[in-house]
C-alpha cells in the first residue's frame, strides 16, 4: 500500500485522538496547529480529584499529548497555519502550510501534498465580555475556563484582586448557551459537570460557601445518580439566572436574583463569581471548509462526516472527542484503502 | 485468513457490530444466550441458546466453551467482544398497569398505531426525572413523542420533570419547539409531585406550580412513565468467565479512564454499548467504528506491548496462588503450574511484589531503552545516591507524567529527591521500601494515580494498603512513621507535584527526622 498520508486541522484532543488511531492503522499524519502547544482547551484543565477520581478526562488528554509527541508517523507543526488547498485530483490535496506565524523573522512556508484533510480545529469558547456580569471589568469575575487554569496551578483559590481567600463564591450556569437572545440554542453540555466538580474540590480545600445559579442540570458520567445528591449537599442550588453582577465600594460583588421559593428578590454580596461559559462554534476556517467541501449546520458547527471530528461539529466532552476521533480514522482508513 | 471475531449479544447491537466486521473483511459470529432476534439473517453466523461456560487463551488465540441446548462447544476467536443489550426498568412510580398507563419505551413504537379518534381531546402527560434523575436520551424520545401526537390530533401534552436533560445535541431546540408548540413544561425544584393511583386506576398528579405557588390535581386520561436502564444480568457470567471487571453497576468496563473508549482490563477483549454503560444510538455507533478500528490496528503489525513482562521463577514458587488471584489483567493462568500470558501481561509488577515466595521478576523487552536497576524502577536524574535523599516512587502514568512535565514547564524541581519510575505503584513490595531505608534514604514517598484512576484498577489501593502497615512496622522498629507517606496525583498535574513534595520536605524537616 502506498504510504498516505493525512493533514490534521487543529491538534486539540480531537486531532491528537485522531492522529493517533490513524498512526495504529499504519497511517501517517500531519497536524497544524496555531498554538505554541498541542492539546487544544483539555490540556489546559485541572485535575478535580479528590483523593478520588471524578473522571473529568483531562489526564488522558495529557497522556496522548505525550504519546502523540514519540509516534513516528506524526509530524507537528505547531504555531502554524494551513495557508492553501489546491485538490489535485480524488485524494491528492496540495497544500501550503505557514510555520512560526508568530514571528516574523522565522515564518516559513512548506508545500506538500497530502491525500486527506480532517477537520479538528475544536470550539470557541463564549466570551461573556458584552454579558452584564462585569467580565474583564470587575476582576473577581472569572470564567470556569479562568478557574480551570488557576486550578491547575494553585490548590487554593484566592481573590485575583487582592489575594485574599474567598469567604463566598457563585457560579452562574449558562453564559452564553441555551439563550435565545443570542440565538444560541443549545446546551454546552460540558459546563454543569465541569463547575459541579470544581465546586466540589474548592469545597474540600478550603472552607467556602458555594452557591450556584442554574436552569437545569444536566446528567454526566456513570456515578451521576449517586454524585449528585452529594454535590448538591455542599452548595447552596438557586434555580435562577442572575441579571447581572455589580461591584460595591469594598470590592464585593452584588448579585440579585428572585428566590422563587420565598417569592421576593434577594441582593447577595460574593468574593469571587465563575461564568460557566460555553461552547460556540469555531467560525473563522470557512474558507477551508469550502475548499475541501464541508457543510455547515444551523447552529455555525460542521455537520458531521469522517472528515470532521471533535467540537468542531459541537459540544462535546473529552471522551465523546476521543470516540469522534475513532470515526474518522476508520472512514480515512477505508476511504483511502480504496 | 479471515480474523475471527466471537461477539456476545443477542439484540440489535450486536448485529450492527457484526455487519461492520464483516464489510471490514473479518469473520464474525454471534454468540447468544436467548434466541437471537435476528438469526435468520445469514451474512453472520449464529450460535443461539448457548451460555459461556469458560475461555481460555489470549489475543489472536481465545478459545470459549460454550454450553448449547444439546452440547458442548468450543468456539475459537482473535478478538472477543461483548455487545448485549441493557434491561429496561419500567416501574419507577409504582403505578398499578391500565390502560391509561404506558411506559416511555412502548409508548414512543405504538404513536403511529394511534387513531385520531382514539388521541382528540385527551389529556397525555409525560413523567421523567422525578422519582430519580434522568438522562437527555429520555427526554429526546419524550420530546419527539409530544410534537407527533400536536400533529396527529387535538390533544393536551404536559411534560413533569425537575432538571430538564437538553445536554445532547439539538435537544435544546427541540425543546423550544415542543414547547412552542403546545406542549406544558412543569419543572419542580423545591418540591415534588405525587404520583398515585386512583380507586378507578387512573393516575393522579398532584403537584405545585411552582412559578404561581398553587396546588393542581390531574388525572391525565394517558401518562407516560420515563424508565431506568440497568446492565444485563448476563454480563455478570461473562465477565466471570472471562475474567472481565465490571463497574458497581453491573456493566463490563469500570469507571476509569483509562478504558475509554471500549477496552476491558484484558487485551483482546473489547466491550461496546450498553455493555459498557447507558448512552445515545449515536454513542453506540461511534463505539462501533473505535471496536473496528482497534481490531484492525491490533493486526496490523501496531503493537501498544508493554516495556516489562513478568518471569516466574519455578524454583521458588510454592503454587500459593497469591499472584493468580492479585494480576487485574487477567494475565496468570494456572495449570498444574502458574504461567504468565504473557500477551496479556500488561507488566504492572503486582504479582511480583504479592508473592510470598518472591518468585516473580519483570523483565524488559528490550534492555536497549531502559535499564531497570533498581528496585524494577527506572532512576531518573542525578544516579548519586546521599544520605538526604527522598526517594519518590512514581507510577510512570501519573507522578512520572507530572514530573516530566514540571521539568519542561521550568518549575523548580526540589533538591535532594530521587525518582524512581515505576510500572505501577503496586509493583512496590514492603523489601524494596525497607531497602530504601537500609540504604539511608531521609524519606520515602510513594506517589500513586488517584482511586479509580489506576490502570491496574488495584495497584494504587493495594500500595496504600502496604504503605499504611509499613508504618506501624517502621514504627515498631524504630524509624519514625513520618517518613514514609502514600499521596495521589494526576499527570496533568505539575505544580501539584512540586508542591507535594516540598510539603513532605517541610514535614520531615519539622519533624527532624532522624
Ligand atoms: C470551561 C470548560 C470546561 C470543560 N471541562 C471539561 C471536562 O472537565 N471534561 C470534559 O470531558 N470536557 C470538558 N470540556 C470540553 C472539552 O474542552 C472539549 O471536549 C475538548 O476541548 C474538545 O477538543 P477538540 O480537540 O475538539 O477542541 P479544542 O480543545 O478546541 O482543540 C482545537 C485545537 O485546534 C486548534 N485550532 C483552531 N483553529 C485552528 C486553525 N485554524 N489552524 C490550526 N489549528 C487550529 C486550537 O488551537 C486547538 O488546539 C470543557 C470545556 C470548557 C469550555
Ligand atoms: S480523570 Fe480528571 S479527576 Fe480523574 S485523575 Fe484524571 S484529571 Fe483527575
Ligand atoms: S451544561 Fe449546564 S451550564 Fe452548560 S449549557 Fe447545559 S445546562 Fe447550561
Ligand atoms: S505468588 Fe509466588 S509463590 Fe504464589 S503462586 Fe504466584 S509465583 Fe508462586
Ligand atoms: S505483571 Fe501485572 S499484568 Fe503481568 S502478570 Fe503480573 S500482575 Fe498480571
Amino acid at each position: 500500500m502506498k504510504r498516505n498520508k493525512v493533514l490534521i486541522i487543529g491538534g486539540g484532543i480531537a486531532g491528537l485522538s485522531a492522529a493517533l488511531e490513524l498512526s495504529k492503522l499504519g497511517l501517517e499524519s500531519i497536524i497544524v496547529e496555531k498554538e505554541k502547544n498541542i492539546g487544544g482547551y483539555a490540556s489546559q484543565f485541572a485535575c478535580k480529584a479528590n483523593i478520588k477520581c471524578v473522571k473529568c478526562g483531562a489526564c488522558i488528554v495529557h497522556e496522548k499529548i505525550q504519546s502523540v509527541i514519540n509516534r513516528e508517523n506524526i509530524s507537528i507543526y505547531t504555531k502554524s497555519s494551513l495557508k492553501d488547498i489546491k485538490k489535485v485530483e480524488e485524494k491528492k490535496y496540495n497544500v501550503v502550510i505557514e510555520k512560526n506565524m508568530d514571528c516574523d523573522s522565522e515564518k516559513a512556508e512548506i508545500s506538500f501534498s497530502i491525500n486527506a484533510v480532517v477537520m479538528a480545529a475544536g470550539f470557541i469558547p463564549f466570551n461573556p465580555k458584552d454579558k452584564p456580569y462585569g467580565y474583564q471589568k470587575f476582576k473577581d469575575v472569572i470564567t470556569n475556563l479562568d478557574l480551570e487554569r488557576i486550578l491547575k496551578s494553585e490548590n487554593i483559590l484566592k481573590r485575583l484582586s487582592d489575594n485574599t481567600l474567598p469567604e463566598k463564591i457563585a457560579f452562574i450556569q449558562c453564559v452564553g448557551s441555551r439563550d435565545s437572545t443570542l440565538n444560541h440554542l443549545w446546551c454546552s453540555k460540558v459546563c454543569c459537570p465541569s463547575a459541579l466538580r470544581m465546586a466540589n474540590l474548592i469545597k474540600a480545600h478550603q472552607n467556602v460557601d458555594i452557591t450556584f445559579f442554574y436552569i437545569d442540570i444536566q446528567s454526566f458520567g456513570k456515578d451521576f445518580l449517586n454524585l449528585y445528591p452529594e454535590l448538591k449537599k455542599n452548595m447552596k442550588m438557586i434555580r435562577s439566572i442572575p441579571s447581572d453582577v455589580i461591584e460595591d465600594e469594598n470590592g464585593k460583588l452584588k448579585i440579585t436574583y428572585f428566590d422563587n421559593t420565598n417569592k421576593k428578590s434577594i441582593d447577595e454580596f460574593f468574593d469571587i463569581i465563575v461564568l460557566s461559559i460555553g461552547i460556540t462554534p469555531n467560525k473563522d476556517l470557512n474558507n477551508i471548509v469550502d475548499a475541501i467541501g464541508l457543510q455547515i449546520n444551523d447552529f455555525g458547527f460542521l455537520n458531521k462526516s469522517i472528515f470532521v471530528t471533535g467540537s468542531i461539529t459541537g459540544p462535546m466532552n473529552i471522551s465523546e472527542t476521543i470516540g469522534s476521533a475513532g470515526i474518522t480514522a476508520l472512514g480515512i482508513y477505508n476511504y483511502l484503502k480504496v | 485468513m479471515k480474523r475471527r471475531i466471537l461477539i456476545f449479544g443477542s439484540g440489535e447491537q450486536s448485529v450492527k457490530v457484526a455487519n461492520k466486521f464483516v464489510q471490514n473483511n473479518f469473520e464474525a459470529t454471534i454468540i447468544s444466550n436467548e434466541l437471537h432476534k435476528y438469526s435468520e439473517l445469514n451474512s453472520i453466523k449464529f450460535i443461539n441458546k448457548s451460555e459461556i461456560i469458560s475461555a481460555k487463551g489470549f489475543i489472536g488465540n481465545f478459545t470459549i466453551s460454550l454450553k448449547t441446548e444439546n452440547d458442548i462447544i468450543d468456539e475459537k476467536a482473535d478478538i472477543i467482544i461483548i455487545a448485549e443489550e441493557y434491561l429496561i426498568n419500567n416501574n419507577l412510580y409504582n403505578l398499578v398497569s391500565s390502560n391509561f398507563l404506558y411506559n416511555l419505551s412502548d409508548f414512543k413504537n405504538k404513536i403511529d398505531y394511534f387513531s385520531h379518534d382514539f388521541l382528540n381531546n385527551k389529556t397525555i402527560a409525560f413523567i421523567t426525572g422525578i422519582n430519580e434523575e434522568s438522562w437527555t436520551y429520555v427526554l429526546k424520545d419524550i420530546l419527539e413523542s409530544c410534537l407527533k401526537l400536536q400533529s396527529i390530533a387535538k390533544l393536551k401534552t404536559f411534560v413533569f420533570t425537575k432538571n430538564l436533560k437538553v445536554g445532547y445535541e439539538g435537544i435544546e431546540k427541540l425543546y423550544r419547539l415542543t414547547k412552542e408548540s403546545g406542549t406544558f413544561f412543569f419543572k419542580f425544584t423545591d418540591s415534588t409531585p405525587k404520583i398515585t393511583n386512583t380507586n378507578d386506576s387512573k393516575v393522579l398528579i398532584e403537584f405545585i406550580d411552582e412559578i404561581i405557588s398553587q396546588n393542581f390535581k390531574l388525572t391525565p386520561d394517558i401518562t407516560v412513565v420515563d424508565y431506568k436502564v440497568t446492565s444485563n444480568p448476563y454480563l455478570q457470567k461473562i465477565a466471570e468467565v472471562l475474567k472481565l471487571n465490571l463497574d458497581e453497576y453491573g456493566f463490563i468496563q469500570t469507571d476509569n479512564v483509562h478504558r475509554l473508549p471500549i477496552f476491558t482490563n484484558k487485551k483482546g477483549i473489547l466491550v461496546a454499548g450498553n455493555s459498557r454503560c447507558v448512552q445515545s444510538d449515536e454513542e453506540n455507533n461511534a463505539d462501533i467504528d473505535n471496536l473496528i478500528s482497534e481490531s484492525i490496528s491490533l493486526f496490523n503489525g501496531y503493537s501498544q506491548d508493554s516495556k516489562l513482562k513478568a518471569n516466574v521463577n519455578y524454583g521458588r514458587c510454592a503454587k500459593c496462588l497469591t499472584c493468580y488471584r492479585s494480576c487485574p489483567y487477567g494475565a496468570i493462568i494456572f495449570d498444574e503450574k502458574i504461567i504468565i500470558e504473557k500477551e496479556s501481561c500488561y507488566g504492572c509488577g503486582i504479582c511480583s511484589s504479592s508473592c510470598p515466595a518472591r518468585a516473580i521478576e519483570l523483565d524488559t523487552n528490550d534492555n536497549s531503552k531502559f535499564t531497570y536497576n533498581l528496585f524494577n524502577s527506572k532512576l531518573h536524574g542525578d544516579a548519586n545516591i546521599t544520605k538526604d535523599d527522598i526517594y519518590v516512587f512514581c507510577c510512570e502514568r501519573s507522578a512520572c507524567k507530572a514530573y516530566k512535565s514540571a521539568i519542561s514547564l521550568n518549575l523548580k524541581i526540589p533538591s535532594n529527591i530521587k525518582i524512581f519510575e515505576v510500572p505501577c505503584t503496586g509493583s512496590i513490595s514492603t523489601n524494596e521500601i525497607l531497602y530504601a531505608f537500609n540504604n539511608d534514604a531521609l524519606g520515602v514517598l510513594i506517589l500513586a494515580c488517584h482511586e479509580q484512576n489506576c490502570h491496574s484498577e488495584i495497584g494504587n489501593i493495594y500500595s496504600k494498603k502496604r504503605i499504611n502497615y509499613l508504618q506501624k512496622y517502621l514504627e515498631d522498629i524504630g524509624i519514625n512513621k513520618e517518613r514514609l507517606i502514600f499521596k495521589t496525583i494526576a499527570s496533568n498535574m505539575a505544580h501539584e507535584f512540586i508542591r507535594i513534595i516540598n510539603g513532605f520536605k517541610e514535614e520531615l524537616k519539622i519533624e527532624n527526622i532522624r
